[in-house]
């Protein structure tokens, strides 16, 4: 599993969360602190809108930690609250648009190796839609039905945009490259 | 001897691309949210011990009113000495997003006479929003400088904008029978 959201929290802490315990709900937070805030900034694009993500995305999770069941990892339960999160966000921008601009690196871009950098500023150049079904399938292990699931859309919805974003971001890594090479 | 000039270039296999996707390290956001969460918590844990909830949209309508009374009273009329001696009556900005706050609720309340029905999936998510604006209406109850005010009207502004869409989008889906498509207007494309 690549996912960084896997790990295991013990029943205990999540059974004093539910409680009400402020103490267990701060570790659980720090637990996903990073994760939460990497998916939002990958799927919007954005530092201050994923700042916004992480804060809506915890207190979700508080109000519902009550509901967990447990028939399901937690990390999967909380990784599927930010995705709402951030989903609905997207939903409220109302239009997508292709970002034809080379975006600035976002936040700790430039102290990355170069190679992670290029990447990072491909991947900031999909369309937000495009590159949340990239990064939900490649980095997070959704499914195409789960994708198609969490965006209301069909499985070959979810297909299509992977087979498209995948290309295209192989493309916009590629390209700094081959300028670099033939320079 | 590799040329460290050059950034390491990507094989033409998908897998490498993932890889190399996955190998992206955690970012880490510019602050953390926990002790705002810590406040919104408590405030929100104390009023419901204080006060029995009411339905979701009376609550809504009253806590508008309410709030932008109070906020009112405080910001124009709070006594010399109090805590807010010094606080400035409510600015421009502040007065016009207590007004477009205003004009969202009268928004919201055609909506809700439409008796238009909604899906599971946007239900949740209108009920979370409310649940977020109470959260804001109860933290402006508080509230008795103006900059923290705005802070408050401009977020309560914004979640009414994204409750408004959100009811709006789901009833424009119900009575076109467009089938759910929760990103309807993702006019994107990639060429």
């Amino acid at each position: 599993m690549s996912s960084h959201f896997a790990i295991d929290v013990p029943n205990s802490l999540i059974e004093r969360g539910a409680r009400g315990d402020m103490r267990a709900f701060e570790q659980i937070y720090r637990l996903f602190e990073r994760p939460v805030y990497t998916l939002a900034l990958r799927m919007l694009g954005d530092a201050d809108e994923a700042q916004d993500i992480l804060h809506d995305a915890m207190l979700q999770l508080f109000r519902k930690l009550g509901q967990f069941r447990g028939d399901a990892p937690f990390w999967g339960w909380l990784r599927q609250i930010a995705v709402n999160e951030a989903l609905m966000r997207l939903r409220r921008r109302g239009v997508v648009e292709t970002v034809d601009e080379m975006p600035e690196p976002v936040d700790g871009a430039a102290a990355l190796p170069e190679h992670q950098r290029d990447l990072e500023r491909a991947l900031n150049r999909l369309p937000q839609v495009t590159r949340s079904v990239v990064w939900l399938y490649h980095v997070e292990g959704y499914s195409h039905e789960e994708i198609a699931e969490s965006f209301g859309k069909s499985v070959s919805f979810s297909k299509s945009q992977l087979a498209r974003g995948t290309q295209k971001l192989r493309a916009l890594y590629e390209a700094p490259l081959a300028q670099v090479a033939y320079a | 001897m590799p040329d460290d000039r050059f950034p390491t270039p990507l094989p033409d296999d998908d897998r490498d691309l993932v890889s190399a996707l996955r190998a992206l390290p955690l970012e880490t956001p510019k602050h953390s949210v926990f002790a705002e969460l810590e406040r919104e918590l408590a405030h929100a844990s104390a009023a419901a011990t204080m006060s029995p909830r009411r339905p979701r949209g009376a609550w809504i309508a009253l806590a508008a009113t309410l709030v932008a009374a109070v906020v009112g009273v405080r910001l124009f009329h709070l006594p010399s000495g109090d805590v807010g001696a010094g606080a400035a009556p409510p600015s421009a900005d502040t007065l016009a997003l207590i007004a477009q706050s205003q004009q969202l609720d009268d928004m919201l309340a055609t909506l809700d006479a439409r008796s238009v029905p909604i899906d599971a999936e946007s239900a949740m998510a209108s009920a979370e929003l409310e649940d977020l604006i109470g959260l804001t209406d109860l933290q402006l109850n508080a509230v008795r400088r103006d900059d923290e005010a705005q802070a408050l009207w401009s977020r309560r502004v914004d979640l009414m904008s994204r409750l408004a869409a959100t009811r709006a989008g789901r009833s424009f889906d119900t009575l076109s029978d467009n089938g759910g498509a929760s990103l309807r207007n993702a006019s994107y494309r990639i060429d």
